[in-house]
């Protein structure tokens, strides 16, 4: 009976736990193919369209300098944006801003001549969904690449809401996480060096959405936004900045089936992947189009604090030890993060 | 010592040549006429019946030749055979897998009346028949692309969890493939999975796999063999448009109980059957089930420990013989599957058929069979999300009549001629919340219902020795009926929601839209001597059911959709043309043939297109036109100590999507690879006993990987990476092969029929990629490559068989 179980947990694992493996599957990179990505929201701006070209598979596309951007209000009123870093380009709010009902247009001239342009979008007058974030920390049980179970712990970002019944309403969560990090202060030194904040798009969340005419309550409860694995980054104070997103239906459609091609998990049930078409496209040639959204969404953030003491774990960290020196370089100067700035946040 | 081995030969040469020469006196002689008068000039007749001595059931498919002459037929569905022969003394011999073969000798001056009763043969002789078909059946029968095998035949290939399967065996041959490990059905020649017409016992199989497609629901105790039509479907056969796949299941024992089984790691089996009334009414019950889930609780990974697969099944026959000409046979089959995979996704579905035929002898030319089938196909899909939890069921049902004649004339004409009609019934297809904190909506979706009524005839006509024909005509209709709301769409630009312009209610259940149109069928045979012939093949295929799945590959879970009045019935036209040979008195059979088939109306999808409760799902789908072409080679290995087969296959299959507007073009309206495209596919088959009771399997297969869309940059949209995928289906997952073994143990205690197999499936442990497919991974923000693999390494087996 022994050897029956031992039999059929090797066949077990072989049906299902040795299933998934990374993968270097060559394909010829699609070069220069146009990306124009951008959100005006009802925010106090400012706000920021994203132009590049793409470059290959594992890559963010490079960015496209020198074009001529304006949007356009449904009064006919426009205002250009300036380059304010290579291919982001910026609307200061000097004559167009986004309100609530109002519709906007991207136009977009590149280097070349080419000249792109959106849909009219018009920003959902509904209101928000009543958010409230919260978290708890959980473990799981893992095979390493070593073939050793080990305990892997995660902070589970989740949501309770309650959505608005607006009928043009459309609702999307994004996350994204800024970070303290206190490098080495050493014993006897003048000063200890800066603080770092650290702000990072998380890696793997969720993208949530909802379609309230999809559902019977309005009320979403336990939705979990993140499951963020456990690392050094919890040593100092963690915020997660949730971004709530009221869409119009076409926005919704377009992240709906950005939410299909991102979160799959190789299984039958899968669809065929695509490419997404966007709303912005060549004027003299409609079959030509660009990568992106030109998005126009009421935003409202809400953030959750993760501090040192929820995590149940040691951590490494950057505390001075003799005997110990830690040898990770952002211990010395944090300001090699990505992502990372000596600017505390107001809210921080 | 040489001289030893010398002598030792000669002895058993001397043996051989003694038995076989005491074998030719044993046969028993029988006259017809009188050797003094007869006619030099004419052709004798010589008729009969052919039944196993154990429970008086016609035998269908006995192989009865001339020795020396090379020249035979096969018994018909009715165990009845006709052969004509000048006069004269001939060496008769009649054979059929696991049945001990029977000799006379024949002297035949008149026409005459030769029944036949078969009994079971010792195990000790199998290995000189591999084959339940006449020997040299490739050569002479006048269908191109058939493939048969008989459940004795395909027993002694390495099993799968330690099961013989039907459609396992079926991808060993020539022209038929399957997408995956995994995935539901099969492909032949170029063919989606649902232009397959899967029968068992006449009745119409929606889905023929268990555990996602890693076993056949046809189960082998109760199987007594299986035929597929790839190259050239006979006009009684239609409804799809590619293949036709006949299972024919056993009736139960006529004179004495029996009882069969096996008894595996995950699963087991048993059938009993027997005598209700001796010799005039017989039982059948033979069941599947599998008993996974209390180890699955035991493995330590909780996506593992959460996870619930099982599944059973049930055949029921039972026959009723009053008298040699009148047979009625009623059967039932329930199959269940259950998965469930972790908190993630879980599924359900099942499959009820009930069949009822009535067959009579009318005369010696003429019998009917009249059949009445009804069946059941559900599936619920689970999404266990937990605030969006759902339950999603579909399904179909259908009743079904059809009624043949058949006229056989000597041996040169056999006409099938009759009709049959079929009543589709879409399920509705609902949405309900599963579990308390779902959120969802209810919803329901009303799905079309259809009538197929279809005519023909068919004759196999032997012109002369060398030239025969098989010709057919099928005129089949179909009717969408009601009642039903049809919606009407703006002209001149795509179906999309926006564009509906309005709806009809269509009450009653009348005609709301009809299809119709002939179907001929013809095959020529040109036997170039009694070892090589040649074959072609035409046929014209209507198909108006269709299978509706836009995921990776075919799951239970798709949706069956009758032709309406936007979705145009599926038309194939068949082209197919071979030349076989057998060498070494039919020791070797060889052929090649190749296929060209083009299609309209052919199904795809838009991108990203939303089918699951879809009230106007015509917006989603897209019609154009398909081709596929190919070379089969196969080579077979009869008898000796080495038998099996190799079969090698080249072939295309294209999709041409090419609509007036952008929307309805894919990859620019060009032709691109179907999703089940695998160029080349080689499979390697072969056996051999080891001393009395060991028998050893071994099984290669190889193909090319199918076609995925990959991705070939990304971009960055707000926070989220977001690949940009290729044109469809420009790229291939890695190729697939495999190895399997087995060992077969027979009598294992003695006194019993008994047997332990024991089998390694994936014996090199290869992951063969099911998928590609992108996910970020836990510290970046871009989607990698992964490749998922259903089957990870060996999978090992172990089944004990008995047999009382």
């Amino acid at each position: 009976m022994r050897f029956a179980r031992q039999l059929f947990i090797a066949l077990l694992f072989a049906l299902v736990a040795s299933c998934k493996e990374p993968y270097d599957f060559a394909t010829a990179p699609f070069i220069d193919g146009i990306v124009i990505d951008g959100l005006i929201d009802d925010g106090p701006g400012p706000w920021f369209v994203n132009i590049g070209t793409t470059v290959a598979a594992e890559r963010k596309q490079k960015p496209l300098q020198g074009a001529s951007v304006k949007i356009t209000d449904q009064d006919r009123s426009f205002e250009y944006l300036r380059e304010v870093s290579p291919g982001r380009y910026q609307l200061d709010g000097f004559i167009v801003r986004g309100n609530p009902g109002n519709s906007y247009t991207l136009d977009v001239t590149l280097p070349n001549g080419n000249h792109y342009k959106s849909t009219s979008e018009t920003m959902p007058t509904g209101s928000s969904a009543s958010d409230s974030v919260y978290f708890d920390v959980s473990t799981r049980k893992m095979v390493s690449s070593e073939n050793v179970e080990i305990n892997v712990w995660y902070v589970n970002i989740r949501l309770n809401t309650l959505l608005s019944e607006a009928k043009d309403a459309r609702y999307r969560w994004g996350i994204d996480e800024v970070y303290s990090v206190y490098p080495t202060c050493w014993p006897g030194s003048i000063s200890c060096p800066k603080i770092c904040y650290v702000y990072q798009p998380t890696s793997r969340f969720n993208i949530a959405l909802a379609d309230p005419s999809q559902l019977i309550d309005p009320k979403i409860n336990n939705l979990l936004l993140q499951e963020r694995s456990v690392d050094e980054s919890f040593n100092g104070r963690h915020y997660f900045n949730v971004t709530q997103y009221v869409m119009n239906p076409e926005t919704y459609q377009y992240w709906k089936r950005v939410q299909e091609i991102v979160v799959k998990k190789g299984s039958i049930f899968d669809t065929p992947p695509a490419r997404i078409r966007g709303n912005i496209s060549n004027e003299d040639n409609p079959s030509d189009y660009a990568f992106g959204y030109f998005e126009a969404s009421r935003t409202r953030v809400s953030r959750v604090r993760v501090d040192r003491g929820y995590i149940p774990i040691q951590l490494p960290s950057c505390d001075y030890n003799a005997q110990i020196p830690s040898n990770s370089n952002y211990c010395y100067d944090c300001t090699i993060l990505e992502g990372s700035t000596l600017i505390e946040p107001d809210w921080f | 010592m040489k001289g030893m081995h010398l002598k030792g030969g000669l002895v058993v040469c001397i043996c051989l040549v003694v038995v076989s020469a005491t074998l030719r006196a044993q046969a028993p002689v029988v006259y017809f006429g009188d050797s003094t008068r007869y006619d030099a000039g004419r052709r004798y007749i010589v008729t009969g019946t052919v039944i196993q001595s154990e429970d008086k059931v016609p035998l269908a498919g006995v192989a009865l030749y001339v020795d020396g002459l090379k020249f035979g037929k096969n018994s018909d569905q009715y165990g009845r055979y006709f052969i004509e022969l000048p006069p004269g003394n001939y060496r008769f011999v009649v054979r059929y897998l696991g049945k001990a073969h029977i000799v006379r000798q024949l002297y035949i001056f008149a026409n005459g009346v030769l029944n036949f009763e078969m009994t079971e043969k010792p195990e000790a002789l199998e290995e000189l028949v591999i084959s339940a078909r006449r020997v040299d059946e490739n050569i002479n029968e006048v269908v191109t692309g058939i493939a048969k095998l008989n459940i004795t035949e395909i027993r002694r290939m390495p099993a799968f969890l330690g099961e013989v399967d039907v459609l396992k065996s079926l991808q060993t041959l020539p022209g038929v493939a399957n997408v995956g490990e995994g995935s539901s059905g099969f492909n032949v020649r170029g063919g989606r999975v649902d232009q397959n017409l899967v029968l068992m016992d006449e009745g119409q199989i929606f889905n023929s796999s268990h555990a996602l497609g890693l076993l056949s629901n046809f189960n082998p105790d109760v199987v007594e063999d299986f035929t597929l039509y790839k190259g050239n479907m006979p006009a009684q056969y239609g409804g799809r448009s590619s293949s036709v796949l006949t299972v024919r299941t056993r009736s139960g024992d006529m004179s004495k109980e029996k009882v069969k089984g096996g008894i595996g790691l995950m699963s087991s089996r048993l059938a009993i059957e027997g005598p209700l009334i001796k010799d005039k009414l017989s039982y059948l019950v033979g069941t599947r089930f599998s008993y996974s889930d209390w180890l699955l609780k035991t493995v330590a990974n909780t996506d593992i420990r959460n996870s619930r697969a099982s599944f059973y099944d049930v055949n029921l026959n039972v026959e009723y013989r009053p008298n040699t000409t009148h047979t009625l046979t009623g059967t039932f089959y329930n199959g269940y599957d259950r998965f469930r995979y972790s908190k993630d996704f879980g599924y359900r579905y099942s499959t009820m058929l009930g069949t009822l035929k009535w067959k009579v002898i009318l005369g010696e030319q003429w019998s009917a069979s009249t059949s009445l089938v009804v069946g059941d196909y559900a599936s619920t899909l689970y999404d266990l999300d937990p605030s969006n939890a759902r339950a999603l069921n579909n399904g179909i049902q259908y009743h079904q009549f059809k009624q043949n004649f058949l006229f056989a004339k000597g041996e040169k004409h056999a006409v099938n001629l009759g009709g049959e009609a079929v009543l589709y019934r879409g399920k509705p297809e609902t949405s309900r919340p599963y579990g308390d904190n779902s959120t969802t909506v209810p919803v329901t979706v009303q799905k079309d219902k259809g009538r197929e009524f279809a005519i023909y005839a068919n004759e196999e006509w032997a012109i002369s020795s060398r030239f025969s024909v098989a010709a057919g005509l099928r005129y089949s209709l179909f009717q969408y009926v009601g009642p039903d709301t049809v919606h009407t769409y703006q002209t001149g630009v795509p179906k999309s929601e926006r564009t509906i312009t309005g709806s009809e209610f269509h009450s009653g259940s009348g005609a709301i839209a009809t299809h119709h149109g002939p179907e001929p069928r013809l095959s020529f045979r040109l036997g170039l001597n009694p070892n090589q012939s040649l074959k072609a093949s035409y046929n014209r295929l209507r198909q108006y059911i269709h299978l509706i799945s836009n995921g990776t590959a075919p799951t239970p879970v798709d949706i069956w959709q009758v032709s309406n009045t936007f979705l145009m019935p599926q038309v194939a036209d068949n082209y197919s043309l071979g030349y076989f040979r057998n060498a070494n008195s039919n020791m070797y059979e060889t052929s090649i043939e190749a296929f060209y088939k083009l299609t309209r109306n052919v199904i795809d999808y838009k991108d990203f297109a939303q089918l699951l409760l879809n009230r106007h799902i015509e917006t989603e789908l897209l019609q154009g036109n398909g081709k596929s072409y190919g070379i089969e080679l196969y080579a077979k290995k009869n008898t000796g100590t080495w038998t099996g087969w190799v079969s090698y296959t080249w072939s295309r299959a294209f999709v041409q999507m090419n609509g007036a507007a952008v929307e309805e073009r894919i990859n620019n309206g060009d032709w691109y690879a179907a999703s089940y495209d695998k160029p080349h596919n080689l499979s390697f088959t072969t056996n051999r006993k080891i001393g009395k009771n060991i028998r050893f399997g071994l099984n290669y297969t190889y193909s090319t990987g199918r076609p995925i869309s990959a991705s070939i940059a990304s971009y960055q949209s707000g926070s989220v990476s977001v690949p940009i995928y290729s044109d469809r289906n420009v790229y291939r997952i890695p190729a697939y092969t495999r190895f399997d073994v087995s060992l077969t143990f027979n009598e294992v205690f003695k006194k019993i029929d008994d047997s332990l197999t024991i089998s390694l499936y994936n014996v090199l442990g290869r992951k063969n990629a099911y998928s590609i497919f992108y996910q970020r991974t836990d510290t970046g923000t871009i989607p990698v490559a992964y490749k998922l693999s259903v089957l990870g390494s060996i999978l090992p087996s172990v089944t004990y068989n008995f047999n009382f």
